[in-house]
């Protein structure tokens, strides 16, 4: 490999290794499962290398990536297939039932609230940021974090008692 | 809930080191073939204004050659090429409108190669023994298309005459087909076999002929028709000469209008 096939290698690394969290945690709250997820995360940055986008920053980066995993998401599961014979969710084993709990009530809410919930509480973008990312107005973004919360409270109550 | 609980959930839900690594080595190939395709597009892209020129100057050059030299160039009996737009093809003219034209006659084909037009000597020694009866297969329309070349000039009489449905005289005189010229020091009807013309380098030259009084055609001389100028010369074969002038003493056949019968199209020049 000569040095500038070498720096593209590296290059791709360094972004995969960079985003490839973010993405996959983002199709994975999308799609509710994991082999759907990798297939998001490969389209996500096959999709980066052909259209080859020009940043202002790393934010800006960073929002393209999930915006992209998003759309791809709403492609995979608007298909004709999957509207038909649905979503297949995942149930991922975690070593504590809080976790256990947690994850599998999050995955039981709305699409809409699941990836708004995931947004502000694993990646810390505020209402204003998620709203840029969905294209949706800040009041939307709230009503829907809002209508999640409450909904995940009493799915844990519910899984409490 | 609070974020700590949830960013500790979903931190222990990852891709294996297995999937990055394929996922790394299927990324960089899809890299190199972009790579690769932007680099054949790109010379591509780089070739167009060449290849746009190339078309452009071989469009120039195909346009240029038919401003220069629009004429057909046609093969003659020599075999070299030779600027005279001579084309044959059926007889149309006056023929069409004809209520004698045989069903033969129409189904001719339409067009005759040029190499079929028979020599000068052919031509006269066909001409001299041929009668209304003549057996030729060939009938056609000679249309000369040079400059100032009378167009449209004719024929051949030789199905209808082979028929006898029709005279020499009512062929060679049928109203709008026909083009008259006058002569100087010609007396009497003469007329230029145009089916028999022969092309040579710068004129087509037709026998002569006029008509006995048994209504036979009887070769006086040639006519030529200059491909550059259109100019129409009658000339005496030598032996024809005195033959025609023994036979204009002795029988007086041709006609003393003085006019020189040529088959056209009927827009004279």
């Amino acid at each position: 490999m000569d040095n500038r096939a070498e720096a593209s290698a590296r290059d791709i690394s360094l972004l995969v290794d960079r985003y490839q969290d973010t993405v996959f945690k983002v199709a994975l709250t999308h799609c509710r499962n994991r082999a759907d997820a990798e297939d998001i995360v490969q389209e996500v940055f096959l999709s980066y290398i052909k259209a080859k986008p020009q940043f202002a920053d790393e934010n800006h980066e960073k929002a393209w990536f999930i915006r992209v995993a998003i759309n791809q998401c709403k492609n995979l599961t608007g298909s004709f297939w999957k509207r038909r014979v649905g979503g297949f969710t995942e149930d991922i084993p975690f070593e504590q039932k809080e976790e256990q709990d947690l994850f599998s009530a999050v995955m039981g809410l709305p699409e809409k609230y699941r990836t708004v919930i995931h947004l502000f509480y694993y990646e810390g973008y505020s209402v204003k940021e998620i709203g840029q990312i969905l294209k949706c107005s800040e009041t939307a973004i709230t009503t829907r974090l809002n209508r999640g919360r409450k909904k995940l409270k009493e799915i844990l109550k519910e899984d409490e008692s | 809930m609070n974020k700590n609980s949830y960013r500790k959930t979903f931190e222990k839900i990852n891709l294996s080191k297995e999937y990055l690594e394929d996922l790394k080595r299927t990324l960089y190939q899809a890299q190199e073939e972009q790579k690769e395709q932007e680099k054949s597009s790109r010379s591509r892209r780089k070739a167009w204004p060449f290849a746009a020129l190339a078309s452009c100057a071989a469009l120039a050059v195909c346009l240029l050659a038919l401003a220069v030299a629009p004429e057909v160039w046609i093969s003659d009996e020599s075999g070299g090429n030779d600027q005279g737009t001579l084309q044959i093809t059926a007889m149309k003219a006056g023929r069409a409108e004809s209520e004698n034209v045989s069903p033969e006659a129409e189904n001719m084909p339409p067009e005759v190669e040029a190499e079929n037009v028979p020599s000068e000597n052919e031509a006269a020694g066909e001409a001299e023994g041929q009668e209304a009866g003549r057996t030729k297969s060939d009938e056609t329309v000679i249309m000369g298309e040079g400059e100032g070349l009378p167009q449209g000039v004719i024929m051949d009489n030789t199905a209808l005459s082979e028929q006898g449905e029709r005279t020499w005289e009512e062929i060679l005189t049928d109203g709008e087909s026909v083009w008259q010229q006058e002569f100087a020091g010609m007396d009497g009807k003469v007329y230029a076999l145009t089916d028999q013309a022969v092309k040579e380098e710068n004129r087509i030259s037709c026998p002569a002929v006029s008509l006995t009084e048994e209504g036979n055609p009887l070769v006086l001389g040639s006519i030529y028709i200059d491909i550059q100028g259109g100019e129409i010369t009658f000339e005496w074969t030598e032996e024809k000469e005195t033959a025609a002038a023994a036979e204009k003493t002795e029988e007086e056949t041709a006609a003393d209008s003085g006019e020189w019968i040529c088959i056209y199209d009927g827009t004279n020049s």
